[in-house]
């Protein structure tokens, strides 16, 4: 386990997953706050 | 759909206005495991399958469904400094309002869910049939507590995806628009070049 922390540690610490981390509680206030109808709202009738 | 149509027009927005991807990356956005786990807990309701409620009475469901919107006013007081916040956050509270007052739900009518052509969403257009996919009940129009909060906004065909929102999503969008601006623009303290220490 102790041999992959370093590794866990710098997939953290990427640019990528911190821009994905951002959207993420971007889009999960947004949503949240309003109308999430946004995810699935292409409806049927 | 009006919020997710404002996360992806402000990024398009931003990056035309020479934002950068790398400032929002260092955007100082506090409690954000919260804002995730709030939403989580919504989306338990949300996904479940429409079912008919008493309209008005209050169960477990309701409660920790307004719990999930308390815990995203306290991040967004968390965050009221940041760009576009607030204006989330005004969002947040008319939607709030609005849904305390109907029993839990965010009302909209029966003629609403078919103007938008969300009929494949609801089992019934009866009152107090919950809307599939999102945090409606249907109401009718005379049964509607504060009803100029409510989802009173329809955006019907030709518009690619038919939505239907609130007074307070249009805060929310317009919040949106601000927050994600301000973070690939650099707007508030510790987003990128004028970042200093």
């Amino acid at each position: 386990m102790k041999k992959w922390l370093p590794t866990i540690y710098k997939l953290a610490n990427s640019n990528t997953v911190r821009f994905v981390w951002i959207l993420l509680v971007i889009s999960a206030l947004v949503l949240g706050s309003g109308a999430p109808e946004a995810f699935g709202g292409s409806g049927g009738g | 759909m009006i919020l997710v149509a404002a996360i992806v027009v402000s990024i398009v927005a931003a990056l035309l206005r020479g934002g950068r991807f790398t400032r929002l990356v260092s955007f100082p956005l506090r409690w954000g495991l919260l804002a995730v786990a709030a939403f989580a807990i919504q989306a338990l309701f949300i996904y479940q399958s429409p079912v008919r409620k008493s309209v008005g009475v209050w169960g477990w469901q309701e409660v920790l469904f307004m719990v999930s919107h308390l815990l995203l006013l306290a991040v967004v007081w968390a965050n009221r400094h940041l760009p576009g916040v607030k204006w989330i956050g005004l969002g947040l509270l008319l939607n709030l309002i609005v849904m305390v007052a109907n029993g839990g739900w965010m009302p909209v009518t029966p003629e609403a869910v078919v103007k938008a052509g969300h009929t494949g969403l609801v089992s019934s257009l009866e009152p107090g049939t919950r809307v599939y996919s999102s945090k409606n009940i249907i109401l009718l129009a005379e049964q509607t507590k504060l009803r100029f909060l409510s989802d009173i906004f329809v955006l019907a065909k030709p518009f690619p995806i038919p939505t239907i929102f609130s007074l307070g999503d249009v805060f929310v969008a317009a919040g949106v628009f601000l927050l994600i601006h301000g973070a690939m623009l650099g707007w508030a303290r510790g987003t990128g070049n004028e970042h200093t220490n």
